[in-house]
């Protein structure tokens, strides 16, 4: 019995951690721990991460400082507290990128780039705070690079070419890490693999199979550099006819939906009457019928007596 | 004249006698019609009528120039509602593999549509479908179907299909027949039984409003407008003695954003989309799959199939759940609707 009774809390115990495992450790790998953000933060990037902020952390973590956090359990954290400012910048981006249990995984929604934003706005914050030396690898002397895009009907796919500013020229930028993406409602849609760049600064990605498009078959096509780190939000989006042209009939249409008059197709409403009518119209036919047998076979009577 | 009359085979008595119904007859129809006549133009000069107000209160008006009543007006937010959004048909994807019960969902949708905790648009049921197969938790919202039985039914037309395949309720419209609750083999909706959980709220609402509207504080008023206007696609102000049920959040869909609960759920449950893109998007990680790639890998399917109600929502089947489930007790103990 006494065995049972300490094996049920043992159980409860471990399901609690697995349901609501918030209050445990949030251990950070330890090659994310000391990663330093790329560049020193500027006050530019402390407002663009105000914006992030707003929009994206506000409704839980509340104003900084002000302690307004929404009631979740676990209570999430003021920012500006000290549990916060001790953690490391790498810690942070990694907390933010992947999340967990009820802060949610920002690696679909804001780029690396944007993160740190949000770091450096959340350090404004942070009175001991010293920033770490950034980890920029000087790629094109800091300047960032560009894209272009064609779409290739013949090839069925689409030829992407990175360019980097190398002493005011133009040259290809090999090794950079692209990814694709077609704008869909509430997200970006991936597709395939991201790859990267040849010698060329030229990379080609293959046509998404059979995804529909709008009625003229266009997809919205954005290639983006996934590095942000490293070369900030570089991305380009074009319009191309590579999707297959989608025009559905809307969902109330051919449907025996017709509950009310307004609702309902003509030939109903005209059908319907007419066969009443010539329901009605038998039956009178019938009486009339009965009435002839009956009255001739009167007269018949009539005419025998 | 006597020639007249012997060639038609007529008699001066028939003929007077014929001149003498016809006339009495016309005396009497126009007689009659006078009568009604100097009735309904009475009926007219009547100075007062009744009439019947938003609120449901019977007022009293000057008739002078409220002799037309209202045609069957909708407001903007229930015409808005019943159009859509064009091109559009909505999809829910429910990955039961992943559900560990947080309640998140349930949270939300009844914060944003202001039910009582006992009120459900989406209930996590603890599902167990044999006494050998492992039992799982299964988020159950309205399947939105395509061929909606509850709509069939509605003899009102206040429950109603969209082009873009929500399934909605117009609360204003709705009499409360709960036939479309019995008609329903999914038990998606709700009735209010008692007063909303925030009556007293919208009430005040209310009389603040019709206050500043007869103080002519227009501006002010017009920022109460959006609490005291009924939305339909939120069903706020909920209204007692009507339906209520899950919306897919259409407020929100119209806005770009994911249903309430999709996006309240921590642990990737959910995913929503568009069907005529292909692509569904999950609420926590964000992440935009193809749908038919995603129902096709996990062998994705929806409920009740057999009844022909082509649901908008597909579950992938709950493989290789990835947490323990509860003491026997809960499934057994807990009654579910």
């Amino acid at each position: 019995m006494k065995k049972g009774t300490f094996i049920s809390i043992i159980a409860l115990i471990s399901i609690n951690t697995v349901l609501f495992g918030q209050d445990t450790l949030w251990s950070v790998p330890e090659d994310q721990l000391s990663k330093a953000a790329p560049v020193m933060f500027t006050g530019e990037m402390q407002k663009a991460g105000e914006d992030i902020y707003a929009k994206n952390c506000k409704s839980c973590h509340g104003d900084m400082g002000q302690g307004n956090m929404a009631k979740l359990n676990p209570l999430p954290k003021d920012l500006s507290s000290l549990a916060v400012s001790k953690q490391t910048d790498g810690a942070l981006h990694y907390k933010i990128t992947n999340g967990r249990g009820l802060m949610p995984v920002f690696k679909n929604t804001l780029s690396g780039a944007q993160i740190w934003e949000v770091i450096s706005y959340i350090r404004k914050y942070h009175k001991d705070y010293k920033q770490p030396e950034p980890s920029m690898v000087a790629a094109f002397g800091g300047k960032t690079i560009t894209l272009t895009m064609d779409y290739l009907p013949d090839l069925k796919g689409f030829k992407i070419i990175a360019l980097g500013k190398e002493k005011d020229a133009d040259v290809p930028a090999e090794g950079v890490e692209i990814a694709l993406f077609v704008k869909r409602y509430f997200g970006l849609l991936k597709i395939d693999d991201s790859k990267v760049t040849d010698k060329q600064g030229e990379v080609f990605f293959n046509e998404p199979a059979k995804l529909p498009g709008d009625k003229e078959g266009n997809l919205q096509v954005i290639a983006k550099v996934v590095d942000t780190e490293k070369y900030g939000d570089v991305a380009y989006t074009k319009e191309v006819a590579a999707g297959i042209p989608t025009e559905k009939p809307s969902l109330t249409e051919n449907r025996a939906i017709w509950n009310v008059g307004r609702k309902a197709p003509w030939w109903v409403t005209v059908a319907y009457p007419l066969t009443v009518l010539a329901v009605l119209g038998t039956i009178g036919y019938i009486i009339l019928l009965l009435k002839k047998i009956y009255l001739s076979g009167k007269e018949q009577s009539d005419n025998l007596n | 004249m006597e020639d007249h009359s012997t060639n038609n085979n007529n008699s001066r008595r028939d003929f007077l006698q014929k001149v003498g119904l016809i006339a009495s007859g016309t005396v009497m129809g126009g007689a009659a019609m006078f009568a009604g006549f100097k009735f309904e133009t009475s009926k007219k000069k009547e100075s007062r009528i009744k009439a019947l107000t938003a609120e449901h209160q019977l007022i009293e008006v000057e008739a002078e120039g409220h002799s037309h009543p209202v045609e069957d007006m909708l407001t903007e937010l229930q015409l808005q509602g019943r159009e859509g959004i064009p091109d559009k048909r909505w999809v829910m994807v429910i990955d039961l593999a992943k559900c560990r019960n947080a309640r998140q969902c349930m949270k939300a949708c009844q914060g944003a549509h202001e039910l009582r905790p006992e009120q459900h648009h989406i209930n996590v049921l603890q599902m167990q479908d044999s006494e050998n197969t492992a039992p799982y938790f299964m988020p159950k919202p309205c399947q939105h179907c395509d061929n909606p039985p509850c709509v069939s039914v509605c003899p009102v037309d206040a429950t109603f299909k969209r082009p873009d395949g929500i399934v909605l309720i117009d609360n204003e419209r709705c009499i409360g027949c709960r036939f479309c609750v019995a008609a329903c083999p999914y038990s998606a909706r709700i009735f209010h039984w008692n007063e909303p959980l925030k009556e007293q709220e919208y009430k005040e609402n209310k009389s603040k409003y019709s206050q500043m509207i007869a103080e002519g504080k227009q501006e002010e008023a017009k920022e109460l407008e959006k609490k005291v206007a009924y939305d339909v696609e939120l069903n706020v102000p909920q209204r007692r003695g009507t339906i209520s049920k899950c919306l897919f959040s259409a407020d929100r869909l119209r806005v770009g954003q994911m249903p309430y609960c999709v996006s309240a759920c921590p642990n990737g449950v959910y995913y929503f989309g568009d069907e005529n893109e292909d692509a569904v998007t999950n609420g926590t990680t964000k992440q935009t799959v193809r749908l038919s790639g995603l129902l096709r890998d996990n062998a994705g399917y929806r409920l009740m199939e057999e009844l022909g109600t082509k649901p908008r929502v597909y579950y992938l089947p709950p493989k290789n759940r990835l947490f323990p489930f509860p003491e026997e007790t809960l499934i057994t103990n807990e009654h579910h609707s």
